[in-house]
């Protein structure tokens, strides 16, 4: 049969601004490339002629409905090399918003995946509940989305009076929805049927590839840097890496729809400890000469920052390991033998990003 | 005389002004229902109850629009293919009665004619696709043309059932028939496979794969723009409200109902209820797959419909005063 | 913090490829230099002996007083979850060095990144094409230091 060469985006409701080069024969999938770079903007060289403080709302750009994730892994590795360590009260807000942020990712992701099979009722649910914890974000840093909200050695303002109740009030609230979800999305037969055995991952081959995230976990790989590495005050914390073993899409989506009860759970369990305290350190204006490798885990993956200083004020080198980067690198392998159909459902189940893995 | 109630029949009831009408109400509380599901309040503006007067200003928004015709495209297809799917689908209401009297043209062949429109569908849709010169156009129509072939034959063989009942293709006489007792009770099976095949045919989900946005954008309709798209609209609308009259006409008993109300009034709100749920599955769902559709289709309903055409010889020999 | 699994593991490595130079920055941390000859057999090691089996990263540092490149490859081990900081060094003039794609199949795209951002050839590599720039670029190196922000 004659192969049908698709251009699939990035004019497309279904792709995002990225493109992927399908390769037809029939209804099927024989090869796909994935084509980046629409929306590259080599943030790594605009970091290297900025201060550490102007690089924070340059690099968590890259990914702006995670972005909190985005600038801790940064000031983290600043914190190393400067040989500082932030103290508890900033490191317990630290992971309260970025679980925070984990939720709001998680939300936007799942929403536009239930759209791409054809649910449409949960898209605008999802969206709808997702701005109850826009307004606990404002609530905090006064912007809903992109915050630069912590700085080095800490974080700028302290939480603001009744941020605990009217979180709780939030938790308890979303939590009944999200049984609410679970009934119309995961039990549907023909949700099911979608997206059971679709874009199957191994386990092995994730690992090989390099897939990172939900995406590994979807495939029953306990990696998680929040219980390998834990960062910030993590080990003081008591929660679950969600991992499902069938590794289609379903799972994957299954494990972050798992992983936002979790992160309310540790919201919980942060705002119970907060201790009182200053909420940053002075920090030097100049770093000291040295390298450092920070990884956190943001709602796609996990993010590396490699940060190298001169001794300026300014970075001599950073470079940005992004999630999104090598799970679309992942996709020619899961789309392969796929049926045309499946092409969207497939790649939103692995929460595709172009703006992190761009740059 | 008998020219100027044929001409009331086809401009005013239940011809032209009727399907206008019945069209933008059926718009208007699809979007309705669809919104209070997501969450959502739909059309609030235009109209002065709560937006009713939203699918007017669509309509006068598409026919502002300037239509652009690719340079590659088929240009006479291209432009007449839109007119023939509102004609075709416009059809099919000349045979469906709303009372004794109120029917455009009393034919003894009625079902059968509304199955010969039905199948019409795929020539118009894969006229439409290629005549597009796109990739995408031509995917969706043969999707749907695949779709509409594989539900059109379980489509006629549930309705095999009410036929042996009724004895007869006129729809008067089905109604009619149904004097005693609702067809929808001694013919479940054949209700169920109607509905689920009146889906597929009038390209709803979960079964509207042809239209599918996330994956062929709009698939057959894609390079329509302006007038052309609003026509096509307005096709698949009517299809669907076709569906649910048809229906109604077969299971639930057309007009017949209390005498508190006229006849019309029944059949109209008997639609409606058959449309409301429609609505319903459309919320609740996703799209079934290519392959699936077709397995389904294929595999399942039509040993369901032969089933439930056993069941009705087995009924009639059982129960001998059904038949009218 | 005790850091014997991180010190154990550099004496192992040390132990196996005298010439590079180990050090253990702090916990999960290990930092090994090593001349670009020798990169495809510590790589092989680490992949297979010590269970190091994710790279993580992979990026160029553009030395420009010292005329070299200095390459990173970071690769993580799922199971002992242990950072391995993998450096090399190549002249600026001629920058190439083996790619390591048989032994790790993830660092396809990083490495393709590193040579579009900085010229640096990876000998082995299937297809070190266009990824992020787009198509029409006229071939200068963004990351280098010599390329100005203003071009």
């Amino acid at each position: 049969m004659a192969i049908l060469h698709v251009s699939f985006g990035p004019q497309h409701p279904g792709s995002g601004p990225m493109r992927l080069i399908l390769d037809l024969e029939g209804d099927i999938v024989v090869k796909a490339v994935p084509d980046i770079g629409y929306v590259h903007r080599n943030i790594e060289k605009l970091g290297e002629n900025r201060s550490h403080i102007q690089n924070v709302p340059v690099l968590e750009r890259i990914s702006n409905i995670d972005s909190f994730n985005a600038s801790l892994g940064y000031l983290m590795a600043i914190e190393e090399i400067m040989g500082i360590t932030p103290p508890p009260r900033a490191q317990f807000i630290r992971v309260i918003m970025s679980e925070l942020n984990r939720i709001m990712s998680h939300l936007y992701g799942l929403s536009i995946s239930f759209e791409t099979s054809g649910l449409l009722a949960p898209l605008y649910w999802g969206i709808a509940d997702r701005e109850l914890f826009l307004d606990l974000a404002e609530m905090v840093t006064g912007s809903r989305i992109t915050y630069t909200y912590a700085m080095p050695g800490g974080i700028r303002e302290d939480l603001p009076n009744g941020f605990k109740e009217q979180a709780i009030k939030t938790f308890n609230y979303f939590e009944k929805r999200l049984d609410e979800y679970y009934d119309m999305i995961f039990e549907n037969k023909l949700y099911q049927m979608r997206l059971k055995g679709v874009g199957v991952l191994k386990p092995d081959d994730a690992i090989k590839l390099g897939a990172t995230g939900p995406t590994l976990r979807g495939s029953g790989v306990k990696v998680d840097v929040r219980a390998d590495e834990p960062y910030a005050t993590y080990e003081q914390i008591d929660f679950k890496v969600i991992t499902e073993n069938a590794g289609d899409s379903f799972a994957r989506t299954l494990v972050r729809f798992n992983e936002i009860k979790e992160s309310m759970s540790i919201i919980r369990q942060s705002l119970d400890k907060l201790p009182e305290g200053p909420i940053r350190i002075k920090a030097p204006l100049r770093t000291p000469e040295g390298e450092a490798y920070a990884r956190v885990e943001s709602g796609r993956g996990e993010i590396g920052y490699y940060v190298i200083s001169d001794g300026t004020d300014k970075p001599y080198r950073v470079k940005i390991s992004a999630p999104s980067f090598r799970n679309i690198s992942v996709l020619p392998h899961m789309l392969k033998g796929a049926h045309m159909a499946d092409v969207p459902i497939i790649l939103f189940s692995t929460d595709p990003w172009p703006f992190d893995s761009d740059r | 005389m008998d020219l100027i109630d044929l001409a009331i029949k086809i401009l005013i009831f239940p011809g032209l002004a009727f399907i206008i009408t019945i069209l933008v109400f059926a718009v208007w509380f699809e979007r309705k229902m669809w919104a209070r599901v997501h969450l959502r309040i739909g059309p609030l503006h235009v109209g002065k109850y709560a937006g009713s007067l939203q699918l007017i200003a669509d309509f006068i928004k598409f026919a502002g629009k300037e239509t652009i015709i690719p340079s590659k495209a088929d240009k006479l297809f291209f432009q007449t293919t839109p007119i023939i799917a509102v004609l075709v689908a416009g059809l099919s209401m000349a045979v469906i009665p709303f009372s004794e009297n109120w029917i455009v043209f009393k034919f003894d062949l009625g079902l059968l004619f509304i199955l010969a429109v039905y199948s019409l569908f795929p020539i118009i849709i894969l006229l439409t696709g290629w005549a597009s010169n796109n990739k995408y156009s031509f995917i969706g129509a043969l999707r749907a043309v695949f779709q509409l072939l594989a539900y059109w034959v379980p489509l006629g063989l549930s309705m095999l059932g009410v036929v042996m009942i009724s004895h007869s293709l006129n729809l008067v006489s089905i109604v009619n028939a149904q004097s005693k007792f609702w067809f929808i009770l001694v013919q479940p099976l054949g209700f169920l496979v109607c509905f689920i095949a009146a889906l597929a045919e009038s390209e709803r989900t979960p079964f509207d794969i042809p239209e599918a946005e996330g994956e062929i954008i709009w698939g057959w309709i894609t390079e329509y723009t302006g007038i052309n798209f609003g026509l096509f609209m307005v096709a698949n609308y009517l299809r669907l409200y076709i569906s649910s009259l048809i229906i109604t006409t077969l299971f639930l008993g057309g007009w017949l109902g209390p005498r508190f109300l006229p006849p019309i009034a029944w059949v109209i709100i008997k639609s409606m209820i058959v449309l409301t749920a429609i609505i319903i599955v459309k919320t609740s769902f996703p799209r079934v797959r290519m392959d699936q559709l077709l397995r389904i289709g294929w595999r399942i309903l039509i040993p369901l419909a032969i089933l439930n055409v056993a069941f009705t010889l087995a009924l009639i020999q059982l129960v001998p005063s059904i038949v009218v | 913090m005790s850091l014997d699994l991180e010190n154990k593991l550099a004496e192992e490595i040390k132990s196996h490829f005298l010439e590079a130079e180990v050090k253990v920055q702090r916990k999960s941390r290990i930092t090994v230099f090593i001349g670009r000859e020798l990169m495809i057999e510590i790589a092989r090691y680490l992949n297979k002996k010590m269970g190091f089996d994710q790279v993580v990263s992979v990026s160029g540092v553009d030395k420009i007083k010292e005329n070299a490149f200095i390459i990173v490859y970071h690769i993580w081990s799922t199971s002992k979850k242990v950072l391995v900081t993998l450096k090399t060094q190549v002249p600026r003039d001629n920058p190439s060095l083996p790619s390591l794609i048989k032994i790790f199949e993830g660092v396809n795209w990083h490495e393709k990144e590193t040579h579009e951002m900085f010229g640096i050839k990876f000998e082995g590599h299937p297809d070190l094409g266009r990824l992020l720039l787009p198509e029409g670029w006229d071939g200068k190196f963004p990351l280098r230091k010599d390329f100005t922000l203003t071009q």
